[in-house]
């Protein structure tokens, strides 16, 4: 097995460059993110994502960088949309490492799959070089792969082939014969010749075909899938595999994982959320964006308000939010203008105001969604732009 | 005929300060508003202020209106309701209310809570400040409890003493109940009878509830 250095691969350096130099590929929510079938798009998982998890005796991690290469323009209604329609290309780069040594790695692939995208049925085509590359396997010169996948009510289905041209290097089963022909003299000082014949390990190029179909059942938070498929080809014996798979979307950003069982290389390659083995881990992906996965159960949720009155009239509020990229408040102490947010640690977000002591009303908006009343506030009546609290401010005391 | 003096200038400066925010929230209102609708809410500022009520609610209710995009039509009868409100809040609660209690009682009728329950809760708490009862009043009755059931638990509640903070704690506990599946009208009285009970004067509090006075503490006979 061909090893490459931690340190050096330029790969790893690509893939690094795709991930942080690119953050405005974090894809805006476009119709693909609200399918269906939205999870399967790199577009919407953002383009860096890191898994950790442990498999039995050894430590599995991942690298992907993927970029959606579709050309998008901005809508009137602020929203982006797609130039191609229904048509996009995701680009990735993934590497793992050597099931032996973490700091070794196994395998950089790299990836181009074509989706075209209906409202419950997605097909694509793929094309894809390299990958994990465990003990014995043979090195992947160059994979096709085309698949067709349908939602139907809470399930997604799919089915998938891959052909995989591949390369056995130095493999003693395809031996190539010399015959070497030498002389010698005998006793008698007669010369004589013999041959002899030597058989060298060759490198040898093989063909094989991957055929798989999975089953994926998403509940809020939760997504079982089962995933079963034949291997075969030159050089190996044919191979049935399975896996079952639980993701548990904790937060937009962090995935809890875990696999039973063993999917082939070529079988992971198209598919970012892949595991190879049975494992149980996380996945980081710091810069998904609103479609991602399960966000659809992820509803950004107003936790705790928190206000403290400071010296001239000024109050800072501090609210404490989940699931939010953006937060405003409004009230009459802004003249009902919309205030931003600033984000500090641990789902916190604060804003200092000039606030007189007195009776106010106020209310807060999450990702620019609907106004409403902040949380652990008492309710006032309903104002024309829906549920208000009441905010009410104590002078400060000298 | 130096205190004269000195009374007729502090009514002059008093005067021109009123002329002075006048002006300046009729500017506000048409820079945000436009000059036509500024001039309808302005009047109704203006009648506001003539009638010492607070001003600043109804200037925040127009921008509230406008900033959600309601029609001329709707921020100035928004603001009208506000400022009927507020009146009807002074006359329940009576004419020396401070403007905070005032601002409070009107969205506590603006949420439905009637009149009388205002008077109700100004009797059971004479000289006390409301403002934090007719808060936690407003709450009760637009997340749901009936208006009737919200006044008999925070009027019970300050008849037996509950403090700001013991009422916001009420609240806090009708909050849970009802979002734990609680019936509200159940849920508000039960969470008043529970802190009743547990409150230092339980006793003298549960006979207060029922409308009596509690009786002395005798001594016993040796």
């Amino acid at each position: 097995m061909r090893r490459r250095s931690f340190l050096v691969p330029g790969a790893t350096w690509l893939a690094l460059a795709l991930g942080f130099c690119v953050p405005g590929a974090r894809a805006e929510e476009t119709p693909f993110d609200v399918s269906p079938l939205a999870a399967r798009s790199l577009a919407a998982r953002g383009p860096l994502a890191l898994s950790l998890a442990a498999e039995p005796g050894s430590f599995h991690w991942a690298f992907e960088s993927g970029l959606p290469l579709g050309i998008g323009r901005r809508a009137a209604a602020g929203r982006s949309a797609s130039m191609l329609g229904p048509w996009r290309l995701d680009a990735f780069v993934n590497a793992v490492h050597d099931r032996e040594d973490a700091t070794t790695l196994a395998g950089v692939g790299y990836a181009l799959r074509l989706e075209h995208a209906r409202e419950r049925s997605a097909t694509w085509l793929g094309v894809a070089r390299g990958g994990s590359q465990a003990e014995g396997d043979p090195e992947a010169r160059l994979r096709l792969g085309a698949g067709l996948a349908h939602a139907f009510k809470g399930v997604h289905t799919e089915l998938e082939w891959v052909a995989s041209g591949v390369l056995f290097r130095n493999d003693p089963r395809w031996s190539k014969e010399r015959k070497y022909r030498y002389a010698f003299y005998d006793s008698a000082g007669t010369p004589k010749g013999r041959d002899t014949t030597v058989f060298d390990a060759a490198d040898h190029s093989a063909f094989w075909n991957t055929g798989q179909g999975s089953l994926r059942w998403r509940a809020g938070r939760l997504s079982v899938a089962a995933v079963a498929g034949l291997s075969l080809g030159d050089g190996v014996t044919a191979r049935r595999w399975a896996q079952g798979a639980v993701e548990w979307q904790l937060t937009r950003r962090v995935l809890v994982l875990g696999s039973l069982g063993e999917r082939p290389a070529p079988s992971l390659v198209f598919h970012s959320e892949a595991h190879p083995r049975s494992m149980i881990g996380i996945q980081f992906a710091p810069w998904s964006s609103l479609g991602w996965a399960m966000s659809g159960s992820l509803q950004p949720a107003a936790l705790a308000w928190k206000s403290e009155v400071l010296p001239d009239d000024r109050l800072i509020v501090r609210v404490h939010l989940r699931d939010v990229t953006s937060a405003e408040i409004a009230g009459d102490f802004t003249e009902w203008k919309p205030v931003a947010l600033e984000r500090l640690h641990g789902g916190w977000w604060y804003q200092v105001f000039r606030v007189t002591p007195g009776v106010h009303r106020v209310q807060l908006r999450l990702n620019g969604g609907a106004w409403r009343s902040p949380p652990g506030l008492p309710r006032a009546d309903d104002g024309p732009g829906g549920p208000s609290g009441s905010l009410v401010v104590m002078p400060a005391d000298d | 005929m130096r205190r004269v003096l000195g009374i007729a200038l502090a009514l002059a400066l008093a005067s021109s300060a009123r002329a002075g925010d006048a002006a300046s929230d009729q500017a506000r209102l048409e820079a945000r508003l436009g000059p036509d609708v500024g001039r309808q809410v302005g009047a109704l500022v203006d009648d506001a202020r003539a009638a010492g009520l607070p001003t600043d609610p109804l200037i925040a209710r127009a921008f509230e209106g406008a900033s959600r995009g309601a029609d001329a039509a709707g921020i100035v009868n928004g603001v009208r309701r506000q400022s009927g409100a507020q009146l009807a809040a002074r006359g329940a609660l009576g004419a020396g209310s401070q403007p905070d209690e005032i601002v409070a009682g009107a969205s506590a009728l603006l949420a439905g809570v009637p009149a009388d329950s205002l008077a109700r809760l100004r009797l059971a708490r004479p000289g006390g400040n409301l403002v934090i009862p007719l808060v936690v009043l407003c709450d009760l009755v637009a997340r749901g409890v009936p208006a009737d059931a919200a006044s008999v638990a925070v009027v019970t509640a300050a008849r037996a003493g509950a403090t700001d903070g013991a009422l916001l704690r009420i609240r806090e506990r009708i909050h849970s109940g009802i979002e734990n599946g609680g019936a509200p009208a159940g849920t508000a009285g039960d969470v008043v009878r529970q802190w009743l009970h547990e409150s230092p004067g339980g006793k003298a509090s549960k006979q207060q509830q029922r409308g009596r006075e509690p009786e002395p503490q005798r001594k016993k006979a040796p």
